[in-house]
């Protein structure tokens, strides 16, 4: 075969070029459109983290929520802004609330812990025998050991794939160790309520009655902060917060003047008035006087007989 | 054993000085051979001038203090200029213009300390920034710098800059091509600017010129058998 080609003298010029048509050019340019869109996106999602990673820095929105308990608001903003981290993102974001001198734990307001040396390393004494050396910058990452707990329960939950490669994000939902333990203590609870009300003079009642109603009593304070009602502490000054909405004049129509059929509305069954009542009623009133009167005529009769 | 520590601590301030000084002369180095307007006692500071002008009550360098502007000469914007053709007749400006050179000494550079610098950039109209900081920026905060653009915000180590890597023997001679140089290159040599061999940007010679994609340097290097022999690097 390469022999025959190689034969053939290169003047004679082998099979006409394919010339590309027209319609490979706009597939060519769909590819390199879909593949311009992909590198767009990916560069849009890594603009959304270094945004998120900024709000982050100067959360929580208040220092009166602890750790613990941060403030619905924070807490659900914190789960939304997290969907698209990934665990080294959420690594750079602790490391940056640290330099601002902040627990890496996002939801947390205190400051984060300082170790009193200029040393880059620590020796640590292990659980064991033997110690342990680690980087200071390790060790000053949070505020407490329930801070880093807290934290570290979040970074697991982060996917290492990257957000552009995961498609959906609805299904990512980031849960709170905080939110965990006390739904599970809520659950405790609420079993610890139910053995104790089935048997109904049990000598532990009263404790494990109590501390369920501390937390159904928080719980129902959550709910109610997420059906929107206000919770009484954001109305210091006891005032109820009034607003009056005041109506045009002229934007009702043209008053109208009551008729002499609205007077008699008081008549009414149910929107039914009923025609000649009055009259039938007066009617019936004079004949039941009369029926009364003929009966009284008639047992006089009776006695006479 | 007080009179041993003050000692010490003197030793100290005069080596970060000295280290100081020299990233300070390499930084001015740097923006005159990009073409930017400094005067020639700026550029050949002597240690004790600098000592006198930045040095604080210990001491120590006061990096606060260790800030300067400087404007492109008008060789500078011809270079960067974009030829008028009969397509475009009225090319737009050059996209240079004043730069702004600062030094950090935070122990820390997080994404905090670079929202300020670049929200100085803006406040007063610099194209270019220059950061110089004592420990590296964190990756996040890195990632700021394609948010600002067409502000150029470049980043540089003081330790990177002690000494002028361009002096070494062995760097060539490199110089950045006009936008009309570049097409006659291309015209002499009948290619397209794919064609020709590359450089990064992130190189260090092209970090020290601060180029930009696209544009074209040529190399000059010394030849046994020529003399001199140029090549030409396309900046990707």
């Amino acid at each position: 075969m390469s022999a025959a080609n190689a034969s053939k003298s290169i003047l004679k010029g082998g099979p006409p070029e394919k010339r590309p048509a027209p319609q490979d050019d706009r597939s060519i340019r769909e590819t390199a459109l879909y593949h311009a869109k992909l590198i767009q996106e990916q560069k849009d999602i890594e603009l959304n983290i270094l945004e998120a990673t900024e709000r982050l820095l100067d959360f929580p929105s208040t220092d009166k929520n602890p750790a613990g308990k941060p403030s619905l608001e924070d807490a659900s903003t914190f789960k939304e802004l997290l969907k698209t981290f990934r665990p080294s993102d959420y690594d750079s974001l602790v490391e940056e609330r640290n330099i601002d001198g902040r627990c890496g734990y996002a939801l947390c307001p205190l400051p984060n812990r300082k170790e009193d040396t200029k040393a880059k390393l620590r020796i640590l004494r292990g659980n064991g025998e033997g110690f342990k050396v680690v980087p200071k910058a390790k060790l000053e990452q949070w505020c407490s050991e329930d801070c880093a707990r807290r934290a570290l329960y979040v970074r697991v939950q982060l996917s290492e794939e990257p957000a552009w490669l995961r498609g959906a994000l609805r299904g990512v939902v980031i849960d709170l160790l905080d939110e965990v333990e006390a739904r599970k203590a809520n659950a405790t609870a609420a079993e610890a309520i139910r053995s104790s009300s089935a048997s109904a003079s049990g000598p532990d009642k009263p404790r494990a009655h109590g501390a369920g109603d501390d937390i159904l009593a928080e719980a129902m304070k959550d709910l109610a902060l997420e059906r929107g009602d206000k919770r009484p502490e954001d109305n210091p000054s006891g005032l109820a917060d009034v607003t009056v909405h005041e109506k045009a004049p002229g934007s009702e129509g043209e008053p109208v003047p009551p008729s002499l059929e609205s007077q008699l509305a008081h008549l009414s069954i149910e929107g039914y008035q009923p025609r000649e009542l009055g009259t039938r009623r007066q009617r019936r009133h004079g004949e039941e006087e009369s029926d009364c009167y003929d009966s009284s005529a008639e047992i006089d009769n009776d006695y006479d007989i | 054993m007080s009179g041993d520590q003050e000692a010490r601590q003197v030793e100290d301030a005069e080596r970060e000085l000295t280290r100081l000084w020299r990233a300070w002369r390499t930084v001015h180095e740097m923006v005159h051979d990009r073409g930017y307007e400094l005067a020639e006692e700026e550029l050949r500071i002597s240690l004790d001038d600098f000592r006198r002008q930045y040095a604080g009550v210990d001491g120590f360098p006061d990096r606060k203090k260790m800030t300067f502007s400087a404007r492109p000469s008008q060789a500078m914007l011809e270079k960067y200029s974009t030829p008028a053709t009969p397509q475009n007749p009225n090319p737009p400006p050059p996209a240079i213009g004043t730069i702004w050179v600062e030094f950090n000494g935070d122990s820390n550079v997080g994404i905090k300390q670079m929202r300020t610098f670049a929200h100085h950039i803006a406040e007063h109209n610099y194209m270019t920034g220059i950061l110089i900081t004592a420990v590296s920026i964190t990756p996040a905060a890195l990632k700021i710098i394609p948010t600002v653009l067409p502000a150029i915000m470049e980043t540089f180590l003081e330790q990177d800059l002690l000494v002028n890597i361009t002096h070494h023997e062995l760097v060539p001679k490199h110089v950045l091509l006009s936008k009309a140089e570049k097409a006659a290159l291309l015209q002499r040599y009948r290619l397209k600017e794919t064609q020709l061999p590359r450089i990064q940007v992130g190189d260090p010679v092209a970090r020290y010129l601060g180029l930009r994609r696209g544009q074209v340097v040529k190399i000059i290097r010394k030849s046994e058998t020529a003399g001199r022999y140029a090549s030409y690097r396309w900046a990707i």
